[in-house]
């Protein structure tokens, strides 16, 4: 047994290749995994923002404020990527929504069947989603990012516990959005508070409004004293 | 000429067979068989190591190429022991593996494999450790074993991957530079980094340390998560595509058929006008993708049976910049953004959305437009994706429409090599 320069020389050199492999591991590579996961969500909400431009800006908010809530909730490191790109994923089916239907037809003229299709799109993202490999364990999330707490959505879709919290986080912000767009913040924060417990998660839904209403506080420009 | 699938990969099976058993014998004829306390050592603590190494596997690419860690361990097994012990593992762990996998899965397809696999080790192991022997004699000073493990891996690794591609070269009907390319972009780096970790196990086993031959497996478990992230990254771009055209197919059904016709075939004209296969390939994942900005189109506009007027024209003319928007944030896409961009640009400068010159369009972006053309033309097999607004052409009258619009909607040069591809019915 001979632990010599050479021997000496070449312990070094594995060390060394040790370190760099682990730092390729533990972060470079994991980094850029989640940048280029990132950026193909960017491409595909882009898809569908071109698709209908009144959506524009409406999946980074979802994104954001999901987020906001994910962390106030304790979410572990995987919920919150998952609630992330549950998020950014979630309105894939919207491009098999006739693209006039949100274009140009206004909402109060629509009929029963065209709030059926448009009411599809979950389901149409759950199933593009379970097509991609890394991808499809978002399918559950994203299929019941509708439903009602109660369960009155329908027999075909878990209520209360069992619904996926990131779907039911998901329920709380996207309509909050879509309301604050619709008919603007104040109306939309009452909604959500008049049905918390029925169609919104009754613990979700006071500390998202919590979180909503401390940001508009902040945001709030300061009483000039006369 | 040797045309039949089945026939070329028989035929190279056996050969590669022949050649390994010819090697088996020089081995058995001029390496000794070992004696000694340290060989003994040598012969359980390396093929155990080997054989752990072997069944950690990573596949990094989507056409089966599969890299194993255990060419440390049989460099090392010729250090300790020679040629014939190195070879005799490499044997043994490539039937092994071979078995169990073949057990492991359904059918019976994966079998005519093992046999290639075993001579391919074979091969490998037998010159990588006559080079060893050669390089032992080699004058280095006090770093002989380590120019020695350098030059058995930088061996085997050659020799297993020329072997690999061109086998894959075979079975694809692939140029065999183009494989090589493709695969060296997956091999090198392992390769880089298996030196390091051979290269300590030889010299270990030179200076009977064996001891620390057991921590060559923590650079070998942190190789695998580096390969096994990369794959993943390559996956997750592949899936993004996927994912898109998905998108596409979704708000757009007749577009299925048409982007796998003009993916296909815009490749080999790629190919035939002397792109490179890496280039060319991507050109293919550019024409899958260069309709995507059909997503934000009207669908109604898109499936009028009857002319569009003005207005209509210009929201579908938006399309290709709408395509290049939607892609851009994707660092991987950013080479084929302008070329979906630019696809309908024309070379007497009147295409959209940019109106560029000749010069100024893109190769790529010229050969999707041809062939894009061509696909809208025929309306794909027997018209089966015809467009809602005219009937399909025949292949005759829609390659003279080709020649007749080279120059001015359509590159002449790229016309050419099209109306080749489609003549010889590579396509």
């Amino acid at each position: 047994m001979t632990f010599d320069t050479e021997a000496g020389w070449v312990l070094g050199a594995l060390g060394a290749s040790t370190a760099a492999m682990l730092y390729y591991v533990k972060l470079r590579l994991p980094s850029r995994l989640d940048e280029r996961m990132r950026e193909s969500m960017k491409a595909f909400s882009t898809a569908i923002e071109l698709r209908f431009p009144s959506h524009e800006g409406m999946s980074m908010r979802v994104v954001n404020l999901s987020l906001a809530v994910g962390k106030k909730l304790k979410f572990s490191k995987q919920q919150m990527r998952d609630l992330e790109m549950a998020a950014r994923l979630r309105e894939l089916g919207l491009c098999a929504i006739p693209y006039r239907l949100i274009n140009q037809k206004p909402l109060w003229q629509w009929t029963s069947t065209d709030r059926g299709t448009y009411e599809r799109f979950p389901e149409v993202s759950a199933t593009m989603l379970e097509v991609v490999p890394s991808l499809a364990h978002l399918a559950p999330i994203v299929r019941s990012q509708n439903a009602s707490y109660d369960g009155s959505s329908g027999p075909y879709f878990p209520s209360k516990d069992s619904l996926p919290i990131e779907s039911r986080v998901l329920k709380v912000v996207a309509d909050f959005v879509l309301f604050e767009r619709r008919q603007g913040t104040l109306l939309a924060r009452e909604t959500l508070r008049l049905e918390s417990g029925t169609t919104y998660d009754p613990e979700i839904t006071p500390m998202f409004l919590g979180l909503v209403a401390a940001a508009a506080a902040e945001q709030a420009p300061q009483a000039v004293a006369v | 000429m040797i045309s039949d699938k089945r026939t070329r990969v028989a035929v190279t099976t056996s050969s590669a067979v022949i050649v390994a058993l010819a090697l088996v014998s020089l081995v058995l004829v001029y390496s000794r068989f070992p004696s000694g306390y340290a060989s003994i050592t040598a012969w359980w603590i390396i093929p155990v190591l080997a054989f752990v190494a072997e069944f950690l596997p990573v596949e990094v690419s989507q056409r089966g190429v599969r890299i194993t860690f255990s060419i440390p361990f049989i460099a090392a097994m010729a250090a300790a022991v020679g040629p014939f012990g190195a070879v005799l593992l490499d044997l043994s762990i490539s039937l092994a593996f071979g078995v169990g996998t073949q057990l492991r899965q359904e059918g019976r397809s994966g079998w005519k494999w093992v046999p290639v696999n075993m001579a391919i080790a074979v091969i490998c192991a037998s010159l990588a450790s006559g080079a060893f022997r050669l390089a032992l004699h080699a004058d280095v000073g006090a770093f002989k074993g380590t120019f020695a493990g350098i030059v058995f891996t930088t061996i085997y690794g050659i020799t297993n991957f020329l072997l690999v591609s061109s086998l894959a070269s075979l079975e694809s009907r692939r140029p065999f530079g183009g494989s090589v390319l493709s695969n060296l972009r997956i091999g090198a780096q392992a390769i880089a980094l298996y030196s390091v970790i051979s290269l300590a196990a030889v010299v270990f086993t030179m200076k009977e340390l064996y001891v620390l031959l057991p921590l060559t497996f923590v650079p070998v478990t942190l190789l695998r998560s580096v390969l096994l992230l990369r794959t993943q990254m390559m996956e997750h771009y592949y899936e993004t595509v996927s994912a898109l055209t998905l998108m596409l197919q979704r708000a757009h059904p007749y577009t299925h058929g048409h982007l796998q016709r003009v993916a296909q075939i815009s490749e080999e004209v790629a190919l035939r006008l002397g792109i490179p296969a890496p280039r060319a390939r991507l050109v293919r994942e550019a024409s899958v993708l260069h309709d995507i900005g059909k997503i934000a189109i009207d669908e109604e506009i898109l499936d009028k049976p009857s002319k569009l007027d003005e207005a209509e024209m210009d929201h579908v003319r938006g399309h290709s910049a709408l395509g290049a928007q939607i892609l851009s944030p994707v660092a991987s896409f950013s080479e084929m953004v302008p070329w979906i961009r630019h696809h309908h640009e024309r070379p007497d400068g009147t295409g959209y959305p940019d109106g560029l010159q000749d010069v100024e369009i893109p190769l790529e972006s010229k050969i999707i437009a041809v062939v894009d053309a061509f696909d809208a033309m025929t309306g794909g097999v027997e018209g089966s994706d015809k467009r809602p607004y005219r009937e399909p052409m025949s292949v005759r009258d829609a390659l003279g429409e080709l020649e007749r619009c080279a120059g001015s909607q359509f590159d002449k040069q790229v016309v050419h090599a099209f109306t080749e591809v489609i003549l010889r019915g590579v396509a």
